[in-house]
C-alpha cells in the first residue's frame, strides 16, 4: 500500500516538473505573454480591498499593452503611454526620467512577460496597479513585485510612475 | 609647493569628516528633519533629469515633509487624510504591494526617530505631482534606512492625497 503511494506521488512530482519545464520553456521564447490573474494567492496579503469586473480587466489591458509595447520595441506606443510628468525607478538604487524610462526600455530584450496577482484601485481618473511580474530576458528570468500608477486623460490612460523591484534569478 | 596641495587636501578632508560626523549625529538625536533639496549632488540622481523647480518643488518639499511628520508624530488622523482611498504601496521583494490600511498600521507602528530628504525631483501637470527623492530615516537612534522614494500625489477638493509610495531603503549599521 505505502509503495503504491510512493510511486503515484513520484509520478505526481514528475509530471509537476515537466509541467514546469515547459512552462518555463514558453516563457524564455515568448510564447506566453498575457498575464494570468490571481493565479497564485499567496503573495496578496489578506486584508487587501482588491476591485474587480471592469477596473481590474482594464488594469490587465493596460499593463499588458505597456509590456508588448516593451516587448516590440514600440517607441511610438511607450511615447503614448508614458506621461510628460513620468518618473520611474530605474534599478534598486536610482530613480530615472521619462526619457530615460523610453532609452532603457527600447535597449531591453525582453522576450516573455507574466503578470500575477495583479490588484487594482481607481477613484475617478486615478488608477494604481500592483501585480507579481516575471520577465525573460535573454536566458535570465526576473521575477518582482511591481507598482504603476495610471491618470486618464482626454487621450486614453497614461501611466504616470513605474516600480518594478526585480531580483535576477 | 606640492606639500601646501597636501596639507590643504588634508584641512579639507578632515571638515568633511567632521561636517559629517555632526550630520549623522543631528540626524540621530532628531534635529534635522526637513529636507534639504539637491545639498549634495548624490549619483543616483541622473544628470540629464528634467526637473521643476520654484513652486511645484516647494510643493513637493512640503507635501513629502507633511507625510514624513505625520509619520514620525504617528498623527493617525493625518495619514488618513493624507493617503488617498485607492493608495497601493509596494513592499518587500517576497511581499509584493501594499493596500492602504496595510500602509497606516505600518507606518503608525513605526518608530521613526528623524528623517531627511535631499535630491527632491518633482514633475506635474494638472493634478498630478510626481515626487522622487532620495530618503534617509532614522529609526530606534541604532539603524539608519537609506534609499530612493517616489510617490505619487493627486489634487482633489480637500487637497492633496498620496495615491502611491515606494521607499527602496537599505539599511547601514552604525
Amino acid at each position: 500500500m505505502t509503495s503504491v503511494r510512493s510511486i503515484r506521488a513520484l509520478t505526481k512530482c514528475v509530471i509537476k516538473s515537466c509541467y514546469c519545464t515547459v512552462f518555463l520553456g514558453a516563457l524564455f521564447f515568448g510564447v506566453i505573454s498575457v498575464g494570468s490573474v490571481k493565479a497564485n494567492p499567496a503573495p496578496i496579503p489578506p486584508n487587501f480591498v482588491v476591485e474587480d469586473g471592469d477596473v481590474l480587466r482594464l488594469a490587465i489591458k493596460l499593463e499588458t499593452e505597456f509590456w508588448t509595447a516593451v516587448q516590440t520595441h514600440d517607441l511610438g506606443q511607450l511615447s503614448d503611454i508614458l506621461a510628460p510628468e513620468f518618473q520611474g525607478f530605474g534599478g534598486v538604487f536610482d530613480v530615472i526620467s521619462r526619457i530615460q524610462e523610453i532609452q532603457g526600455l527600447m535597449d531591453s530584450t525582453l522576450t516573455g512577460f507574466l503578470l500575477s496577482n495583479v490588484v487594482a484601485t481607481r477613484n475617478h481618473k486615478v488608477l494604481v496597479i500592483t501585480y507579481f511580474l516575471m520577465v525573460s530576458e535573454n536566458s535570465t528570468i526576473i521575477p518582482g513585485p511591481t507598482l504603476s500608477t495610471w491618470k486618464k486623460t482626454k487621450d486614453g490612460w497614461q501611466m504616470v510612475s513605474h516600480a518594478f523591484v526585480g531580483a535576477v534569478t | 609647493m606640492t606639500s601646501v596641495r597636501s596639507i590643504r587636501a588634508l584641512a579639507k578632508w578632515a571638515i568633511q569628516s567632521c561636517n559629517r560626523t555632526l550630520f549623522l549625529s543631528t540626524l540621530f538625536f532628531g534635529v534635522i528633519n526637513v529636507g534639504s533639496v539637491k545639498a549634495d549632488p548624490i549619483p543616483f540622481v541622473p544628470p540629464n533629469f528634467v526637473a521643476e523647480g520654484g513652486k511645484t518643488l516647494q510643493l513637493a518639499i512640503r507635501l513629502e515633509t507633511e507625510f514624513w511628520t505625520a509619520v514620525q508624530a504617528r498623527d493617525l488622523g493625518q495619514l488618513s487624510s493624507i493617503l488617498a482611498p485607492e493608495f497601493q504601496s509596494l513592499g518587500e521583494l517576497d511581499i509584493g504591494g501594499i493596500s492602504r490600511i496595510q500602509e497606516i498600521r505600518n507606518l503608525i507602528s513605526s518608530n521613526l526617530n528623524s528623517f531627511l530628504l535631499s535630491n527632491v525631483v518633482a514633475t506635474r501637470k494638472h493634478s498630478v505631482l510626481v515626487i522622487s527623492y532620495f530618503l534617509t530615516v532614522a529609526e530606534n537612534r541604532t539603524d539608519v534606512i537609506s534609499g530612493p522614494a517616489l510617490s505619487t500625489w493627486k489634487k482633489t477638493k480637500d487637497g492633496w492625497q498620496m495615491v502611491s509610495n515606494v521607499f527602496i531603503g537599505v539599511g547601514t549599521p552604525i
